[in-house]
């Protein structure tokens, strides 16, 4: 591989990737940052143009300083270029940017292309559309399989492309089918019908009517179930955007993971204010009843016993037999004679004691009013104590609220300075559309299997229609023999069917096989992996299915790209034993293996099984390391396999940062040094 | 024999009257609430205002209905007319009448005043103070309350 110029890397540098029968690797040490991701990108973007999602900036090609060194109106080119043996043939790919600078700011552009094939005789001759070459080569499809990042490796296997309703992996079977150039399988069981049907047209129903209904039922079928298949598709695509949503919403939620204790704390505090708050009201209002009800007797201390004392004086004062009318008093009086004959003279002591009670009688009917109003005054003051105590109690309840409403919105005041730069709105905007899209995902899942059950349907009668066609009685000789020859084409659908169902049956059990076996070299539990029929990885335990760990997924991960290489080793090899042409998946090629971070972060044991199981699984890998992934033991297994061995020498412009050092076979080889720029450099490390 | 079935209101406290009925703002649940509290007050001020012009009158009953509402004209009456015994009488509950009228006319200016003197407290605050006041004080004319005295001697005024 050879550097231009290409993002960390300045200059031209030149990466000797050749290997040796038991010498498979390649082991280039880095420090994080010094350019390992790209490096791993190098390889992928010679090849097809383009960046995996982990790289920051894609649009920054050309390394900083020699883009800034250049002047406006000149002319800049940064390049990756691989040159490599397949199938006898050398080939050399060249993937290259050149652009007029313009702007102070790089801009996104299309690389071009340039492949060229040397062939035996050492002729060179430029390939006119290099990517179909490369294709067949090395799919794209498969690209993840060969050039891939450790860390990310679990998520290969972990469901993130696992889609419900169908049940299958969709990128490893993509893989397989890539693998098997099972398209044109796939092409022709698309395409047989059609020839059917052009066959069916030629009968048309003068000469036989009942031929023609069935066939042309047989078209609307077909019509029919294209609809409902590519409806399926749409959907398809309508999960997986929905699902893209709801993941990247879970991304972005995760973000405010760290504030969500906060933020349910606040939750729970402002709800706890309004309920504080609601006490307040209520107690406000039950004030007010009081206040309103009961208020004016507060106000009536010393009526009551005002009218207590002017009632007891009443009743001291002498009073007549209940019964005598004040008449009868009157009328003795007028007449100054008793009715008992006695003379009652005026200025007599007997005319003046009757004159009193003539006083007293009139108020006979005023009296009861008088006791009935003092007996009520009795309970007044026990009233007014009541009184006192229900507002004092409810002074204090309502002060407690307010003390509480208080506390508690300093205690939010506080959550929400430690919430500063969190958006709440944003996260329940994001929660809310969550759900939102959870929903719309699961609605088209039903649509999904809705429609992929109309197509079952629609099969069946298909079957059965066509049984019909095939047993009804041609009633001419032209008819009979387009229906011969239709039967024919649909027996050669049914054979290709069968061997799609074969091939791909026999892949899965190769690949299940050499799973096991790679994962078996590695791992130290007694699990067993199995690519079950829906190509999707499983882990077994004498108990069944088990939970994965991320080491364990990574190691599965691994397995799996060394029996996908090997796999893809075999078929080639046996199609070219067979004498096969045409199909050109990598013939007998050595698939090499390109990785970053191989260890993601397992532990240490783990590490020494995988640095002895990497060289083994297949014939040229290239592994990319920090320093704190090569020590010891691992550093030991990887090293006696290695042909080469590389430094990503990082240069820093700042000095102030420490110069680092690595150890590699005893010897210290500069890791990190000071320099006038950034930029990354590739040393070799004399063996 | 004359009966009154009502008793009237104030015009000039109408707006007043509003403001303490309130259905947001206001203490009182009813007119006759306020009105009762009012009287009780004048009484407790000591001062009585006749008036003329009347808003729609209340119904009596409204205020019979209630606690203490029944024997309300009477112990006002009683009081007012401590020599005249009489005022009981049946025929003399249209003085009764008079008397509750003109205690709520002056109960209710002296509101009006507390309202403009104590603008920054609302009225919840004005009304319970009064209440608690009633409560904790002795009225006027108790003179067998040291602490009335106490107060009186050292001139504070409440």
């Amino acid at each position: 591989m050879t550097l231009k110029n290409f993002r960390a890397f300045y200059g031209e540098q030149v990466l000797d990737l050749s290997v040796e029968e038991g010498k498979p690797a390649v082991l280039i040490f880095g420090n994080n940052g010094a350019g390992k991701t790209t490096l791993l990108n190098a390889f992928a973007w010679a090849l097809y143009g383009t960046f995996s999602d982990d790289v920051e900036q894609q649009h920054r090609i050309i390394h900083d300083k020699v883009w800034a060194d250049t002047a406006f109106e000149e002319d800049v080119t940064a390049s990756v270029r691989l040159d490599f043996e397949h199938d006898g043939t050398r080939f050399s790919v060249v993937r290259h940017v050149t652009v007029i600078k313009e702007k102070a700011e790089q801009e996104p552009v299309e690389p071009a292309l340039t492949v060229t094939e040397i062939g035996t005789d050492g002729e060179a001759q430029s390939i006119l559309n290099g990517q179909d070459r490369i294709e067949k080569i090395l799919p794209k499809g498969l690209r993840q399989f060969f050039f891939f990042n450790g860390e990310r490796m679990e998520k290969m296997f972990s469901g993130d492309v696992k889609r419900e309703g169908e049940g299958k992996n969709q990128e490893v079977q993509e893989a397989i089918k890539t693998l098997l150039d099972l398209e044109s399988i796939e092409r022709a069981l698309e395409d047989l019908p059609k020839v059917s049907r052009k066959l069916a047209s030629e009968i048309d129903s003068k000469e036989d009517s009942r031929l023609k209904q069935l066939s042309d039922h047989m078209d609307q079928l077909a019509t029919r179930q294209k609809e409902e298949v590519a409806e399926m598709l749409r959907l398809s695509g309508e999960i997986s955007a929905f699902q893209k949503e709801v993941q990247s919403i879970d991304r972005a939620l995760l973000q405010n993971r760290e504030a969500e204790p906060l933020q349910k704390k606040r939750d729970s505090l402002t709800r706890r204010i309004k309920a504080a708050h609601d006490r307040h009201m209520e107690f406000k209002s039950r004030k007010r009843e009081l206040l309103s009800r009961h208020g004016f007797l507060a106000l009536t201390g010393g009526i009551d016993t005002k009218v207590i004392e002017l009632a007891d004086e009443m009743r001291e004062r002498r009073q007549l037999p209940a019964g005598i009318q004040r008449s009868f008093i009157e009328d003795i009086l007028e007449a100054q004679l008793c009715m008992c004959g006695r003379e009652v003279r005026k200025g007599t002591q007997e005319y003046e004691e009757l004159d009193k009670r003539k006083y007293n009688a009139g108020l006979e009917d005023v009296q009861e009013n008088w006791m009935r109003v003092s007996g009520k005054m009795k309970n007044l003051e026990e009233r007014r104590q009541e009184i006192l105590e229900q507002l004092t109690l409810n002074a204090s309840d309502i002060q407690k609220a307010d003390a509480e409403i208080s506390e508690l919105e300093a205690e939010r005041s506080d959550v929400d300075r430690q919430l500063e730069g969190v958006n709440i709105q944003d996260v329940q905007r994001l929660i809310e559309r969550r759900k939102n899209y959870a929903s719309k995902e699961t609605d088209a899942r039903v649509a999904h299997k809705e429609a992929e059950n109309r197509v079952t349907s629609i099969k069946q009668e298909e079957e059965a229609t066509g049984r019909q066609y095939r047993n009804a009685e041609g009633k001419s000789e032209k008819a009979r023999k387009i229906q011969k020859q239709v039967e024919l084409v649909e027996n050669v659908r049914a054979a290709l069917r069968e061997i799609l169902e074969i091939k791909t049956e026999e892949v899965r059990d190769q690949l299940d096989k050499k799973v096991k076996d790679v994962f078996s070299r590695i791992f130290i539990k007694s699990y067993v992996p199995e690519l079950n029929d829906d190509f999707e990885l499983e882990l077994h335990t004498a108990s069944g299915v088990a939970i994965r760990s991320t080491g364990e997924n990574q190691i599965l991960g691994l397995s799996f790209v060394g029996a996908v290489s090997e796999v893809a080793r075999n078929i080639s090899a046996r199609k070219k034993n067979r004498g096969e042409a045409s199909i050109e998946t990598g013939n007998g090629g050595v698939y090499p293996v390109v990785m970053d971070a191989p260890f993601g972060n397992l532990d240490l044991t783990y590490q020494e099984e995988i640095s002895k199981a990497l060289p083994a699984l297949t014939s040229q890998i290239i592994t990319l390391l920090s320093q704190s992934q090569a020590r010891g033991k691992v550093l030991e297994n990887l090293q006696q396999a290695a042909n080469q061995m590389y430094v990503l020498r990082s240069f820093t412009s700042n000095h102030s940062a420490g110069e680092e050092t690595i150890v590699i076979n005893n010897r210290e080889v500069p890791y990190v040094s000071h320099g006038d720029f950034e930029h990354t450099v590739l040393e070799r490390v004399i063996l | 024999m004359a009966y009154t079935d009502r008793f009237r209101r104030p015009k000039e406290h109408e707006e007043l009257l509003g403001k303490l009925t309130d259905r947001k703002t206001g203490t009182f649940a009813t007119m006759v609430e306020a009105m009762m509290f009012a009287a009780l007050l004048g009484r407790r001020r000591g001062e009585r205002k006749p008036f003329e012009h009347a808003d729609e009158p209340i119904r009596l009953a409204l205020m019979e209905s209630r606690d203490y509402g029944e024997v309300l004209l009477d112990m006002l009456g009683a009081v007012e007319c401590p020599d005249d015994p009489k005022i009981l009488s049946a025929d003399r509950q249209p003085d009764r009448v008079l008397i509750f009228e003109e205690y709520a006319n002056a109960g209710l200016s002296h509101l009006q005043t507390l309202m403009h003197r104590q603008s920054d407290q609302d009225l919840d605050t004005i009304i319970s103070n009064l209440v608690l006041e009633g409560l904790k004080t002795p009225p006027l004319e108790d003179e067998n309350d040291d602490v009335g005295d106490i107060l009186a001697s050292a001139d504070l005024n409440w």
